[in-house]
């Protein structure tokens, strides 16, 4: 008997504290009263009464507490504002960079069974992560090493919507992709390998959710049906499911057609097509541009298939050692190879610590508020224990206040998060990427409001348990609480500086590295230059294409001859590839004028473009030796090439280089001129290799981009320049027409978005930490207020009182900034590799980081100290 | 504060029953169990936690109030309670609530069905 009451008083303890010590005593008579009946009966009874009634109780007390914390609040507005506004800065700083960190690294791809899929490369060398090429990926399929295997890569199509051209990104996806990916086509249907039969293809289409929402009106009778899709019939068998755009994540995809119609929907550069003869891809080895996904067979670890596909590679490697010498197929859970993720990763490990150190700050910045108002409160805590009240229900009404604002901030960051999501948008994430609050997003932001609330809800706490109720309902609070509390927030400020600081000199270091990105000498008038994408394959100009490659020619001839006519442009080219864009045509040259050898030993790596004969005066790039292209160079004519400085001094020395023969993959060219190297793919590259220039009228590329160089604002040119091509070709679509600063501006988005948002949350840490700084000053300044007055009515000068304050804050400054200046030394080698001309301890950022932070601390110090010194003795002796 | 007690909204049945009991005598929380028990024929027996929320949430709303316990006989650490002047008005208007409803009911078929 006294066993099971023991056990029901332990119970008990499932009550909350209060009603427990007011009925628990009872309940346990009650029991023991009750003894008498059937054991087992009784104890179901007591089980199933505990579990649903101290629930209750708990509750009931619950929101008696919120009762409680809102009437507070409600008293103290300009309080309970102060600390909303800082945590919602903080919290809502947090969820901004989780919701991207959501997207990018947390959410799967909208496939299914992602953790089946896995990526597939062929990796060389360096090049870890190389594409496929036909054969070996037909090679790898037919191995079945794979339970299904896709191949996907990128081209442009154009549509004729409405006899408008309509640019459209598309991807030629083998007959397996959707099944592999396991995407229900809810819409007509999706490819079967009968659609995608290599020499017999047929033309068939499957268009994006968004495509068909946005040019068809979401119109179902429409499938079945016939849409133009570069010149050609194409029958629309189905729409793709709302958000889908494939594995890849970030990728924009508006129409799926088989490779079957590689040939015409994504022929060979234009070298490989007249070496070869035809513009299939299906036997090419060197040509490695498929992207590859697969299915692991059920059971099999990626470990297995991983071992397996390298099996195969090496039987490849033996079979065909031109192409495929060590050369390795190696495998990658789904996005983890290459892509968004794995770019934005680094930067957003260095956000997500920004972020933590921004709350950290904003959370010691409400503690500091809270304690300052304990102090304040301490009469009211000192009647509420007299009256009985314990203290764990006082803490445990303190906690209740503090995470009930952080549940406030955390509403207040919902709306930073809706504010901001354009910002990321304008950075690294893509368009593409969904950054709207999903539950997730709002989890973590509740999660990380009450987690803030219960931290700096405990300063308070802290400090209140340690008190003499007696002694404090006799005086109006001791010395000694008061004195605790001023060194506890003293220390936080001290943290706050600290950290502060290291978020300035970061925040400066990126800022300077985005200075440097900017200031790089470039010949190019960025501002005055505009680029647009010309895809002529689209409209069949290639060779073995419907028109050809004499025609393709022609159109260029016109275009670029109509839009130099047009007012208001200084000079019009075309090149295969934009400078700036981050990317750039990588070949090898020969170092010795003999073919290049087989094991590339007399290779050496350089860029190249294909551009018309006037690139370098629309990119205003000078001619230093020789001559420019000119009107005599033509398809019939020599070969010419116009190489780079460094390409010149490379390969003779000491030579006069003009006249000099040039060897690539495939031609003996004739160096007709030499110009400057200048920066190509972004002015951040560290190293630029040599480059060399072929003449478009003799190299002919069916995509191209249109430069035209402006005398005044290009882009109001746009109107004009598609009209100019529309003269010509009548469903050409100028793609993208854009300034070449916008390409650079993307190219350097991540440096924009390193300065932009660390500048950000080194703003806010500065203020935060400015007005905890300013905080302690004013309750210093209150509280020596007595003292102050006996020293002005004693005859001290009011400047000595301003020094006396100020050396207060001085001090906390300089322990905060030698703390900072520590952490920032250690904090900024992570961020080394993301910097460029400038190391990561520049002594120069660290000193403007150090005088910033000097400027806001003793701005916060001063006001304080000399309203201290203002003080009417007469008042403040009174106050003693 | 005592909530105004609406007509049309009834009393949950254990506080009713705990004011019934409470009618006559002050008793103290075993003693209330044991007297709705003994009027229901041992139907209704109240479970602690319910008794003693019930309690609870009674002394705050002013229904009920401690009193010093009867006799010295009893144990010491027994509580006793008795009726406010709320707690009998609240009893008496959920009486007259029930009867009305039960006049009500007696108008229609169902009375037929009756005993």
């Amino acid at each position: 008997v006294k066993r099971s009451e023991r056990i029901y008083r332990w119970l008990l303890r499932l009550y909350p504290r209060e009603f427990r010590d007011e009925y628990g005593q009872e309940m346990s008579l009650l029991f023991r009263d009750r003894t008498s009946e059937g054991s087992l009966k009784l104890w179901l009874q007591v089980l199933g009464d505990l579990l649903f009634h101290a629930p209750k109780e708990h509750w009931s007390m619950i929101k008696q507490d919120l009762r409680y914390a809102v009437r507070t609040l409600l008293r103290a507005p300009t309080f309970a504002a102060t600390v909303i506004a800082t945590l919602a800065l903080g919290i809502g700083a947090n969820s901004v960079i989780f919701s991207a960190v959501d997207a990018v690294l947390l959410r799967d791809a909208p496939v299914a069974d992602p953790d089946r899929l896995v990526d597939v490369y062929t990796s060389s060398g360096n090049n870890l992560y190389s594409q496929f090429s036909y054969p070996d990926y037909f090679d790898l399929r037919d191995s079945g090493t794979f339970a299904s295997v896709a191949a996907y890569a990128p081209v442009s199509i154009t549509m004729d919507a409405n006899g408008q051209p309509e640019p459209l990104d598309g991807q030629i996806v083998s007959g397996t992709y959707f099944d592999v990916l396991g995407i229900k086509i809810p819409f007509g249907r999706g490819f079967m390998p009968d659609d995608d039969r290599i020499g017999a293809p047929v033309r068939v289409a499957v268009i994006s959710h968004s495509l068909w929402q946005r040019v068809f009106n979401a119109d179902q009778s429409l499938i079945g049906q016939t849409i133009r899709l570069n010149s050609n019939p194409y029958a629309l068998i189905g729409v793709a499911p709302p958000g889908f755009v494939g594995p890849l994540l970030g990728v924009t995809t508006d129409v799926w057609v088989p490779t079957a119609l590689q040939p015409e929907v994504d022929p060979p550069a234009a070298a490989v097509r007249r070496s070869r003869g035809h513009s299939g891809k299906f036997d090419l080895r060197s040509s490695r541009g498929l992207s590859v996904v697969g299915r692991l067979p059920s059971g099999a670890s990626i470990d297995q298939v991983a071992s397996r596909a390298e099996v195969i590679s090496s039987r490849l490697e033996t079979a065909y050692p031109a192409t495929n010498r060590n050369r390795r197929f190696i495998v990658t859970p789904l996005g983890e190879g290459r892509g968004l993720r794995v770019a934005t990763r680094p930067i957003l490990r260095q956000l997500v610590a920004a972020v933590l150190l921004v709350l950290l700050v904003a959370c010691v910045n409400v503690a500091s508020l809270l304690l300052a108002r304990a102090v304040s409160r301490e009469r009211e805590v000192a009647v509420r224990i007299a009256m009985g009240a314990s203290s764990a229900r006082l803490v445990r009404q303190w906690l209740t206040e503090s995470m009930l604002l952080g549940i406030l901030g955390s509403i207040g960051a919902l709306v930073v998060i809706h504010l901001s999501a354009p910002l990321l948008h304008s950075f690294v994430i893509p368009e593409a990427v969904d950054l709207s609050v999903n539950a997730r997003v709002l989890g973590f932001t509740l999660v990380v409001g009450v987690g803030s609330g219960l931290l700096f809800g405990l300063a308070p706490v802290f400090q209140a348990l340690r008190r003499d109720t007696t002694a404090e309902l006799r005086e109006r609070g001791t010395a000694a609480t008061g004195a605790r509390a001023s060194w506890m927030r003293g220390a936080f400020v001290i943290l706050q500086i600290a950290v502060s600081l290291v978020l300035l000199v970061g925040a400066g270091l990126f800022v300077r590295t985005l200075e440097n990105a900017y200031s790089v000498e470039m010949s190019y008038q960025v501002d005055q230059t505009l680029v647009a994408s010309l895809n002529l394959e689209a409209r069949g100009y290639f060779e073995g294409g419907s028109r050809g490659r004499d025609a393709g020619l022609a159109v260029y001839e016109q275009i670029l001859s109509r839009v130099e006519a047009l007012p208001g442009v200084v000079a019009a080219a075309a090149a295969r590839t934009t400078v700036l864009g981050g990317s750039a045509r990588s070949t090898a040259v020969s170092m010795d004028g003999r073919p290049i050898e087989r094991d590339n030993s007399n290779a050496l790596r350089v860029r190249a473009n294909v551009v018309s004969r006037r690139y370098f005066e629309t990119m205003n790039i000078p001619i230093l030796q020789g001559r420019l292209f000119n009107t005599s160079d033509g398809p019939k004519t020599p070969r010419v090439t116009i190489v780079t400085k460094s390409l010149a001094d490379r390969l003779w020395p000491n030579q006069h280089p003009i006249g000099k023969p040039l060897r690539d993959g495939t031609d003996q060219l004739q160096v007709v001129g030499v110009v400057p190297d200048t920066v190509y793919t972004t002015t951040v590259e560290r190293e630029r290799p040599p480059a060399y220039y072929l003449l478009l009228a003799q190299n002919y590329e069916s995509g191209i981009a249109l430069h035209v160089l402006a005398a005044g604002n290009p882009m109001s040119l746009v109107p004009a320049i598609r009209e100019a091509v529309r003269q010509v070709d009548s469903q050409l679509a100028v793609e993208r027409p854009q300034l070449l600063r916008d390409v650079l501006d993307r190219t350097l988005s991540s440096q924009r978005m390193m300065a932009t948002l660390i500048g950000l949350f080194g703003a806010v840490a500065l203020v935060l930490a400015a007005l905890g700084l300013y905080g302690v000053m004013v309750h210093a300044a209150t509280q020596r207020t007595p003292e102050i007055g006996i020293r002005l009515a004693m005859g001290a000068q009011p400047a000595s009182i301003v020094t006396l304050l100020l050396g207060q804050g001085i001090r906390l400054l300089g322990i905060g900034a030698a703390i900072g200046l520590t952490g920032a030394l250690i904090g900024t080698r992570y961020i080394e590799a993301q910097l460029f001309g400038v190391t990561a301890t520049d002594p120069l950022t660290f000193v403007i980081g150090c005088v910033v932070l000097a400027i806001a601390g003793l701005t916060a110090s001063v006001i304080p100290a000399v309203r201290a010194m203002r003080v009417d003795p007469v008042v403040a002796l009174r106050q003693t | 504060m005592p909530k105004p007690l609406l007509p049309e909204r009834p009393i949950a049945p254990a506080v009713f029953h705990i004011l019934i009991a409470l009618a006559d005598q002050p008793l103290h929380g075993y003693g209330i169990m044991l007297d709705i028990a003994e009027r229901s024929d041992g139907r209704v027996k109240l479970s602690p936690g319910t008794l003693y929320g019930s309690i609870k949430q009674m002394l705050e709303d002013g229904l009920i109030e401690e009193v010093a316990g009867r006799s010295a006989a009893d144990d010491e650490r027994r509580r006793y309670y008795r009726l406010t002047r709320d707690g009998r008005e609240a009893a008496r208007q959920e009486m007259a609530r029930m009867s009305a409803l039960l006049n009500h009911a007696r108008l229609t078929s169902l009375r037929s069905n009756e005993g």
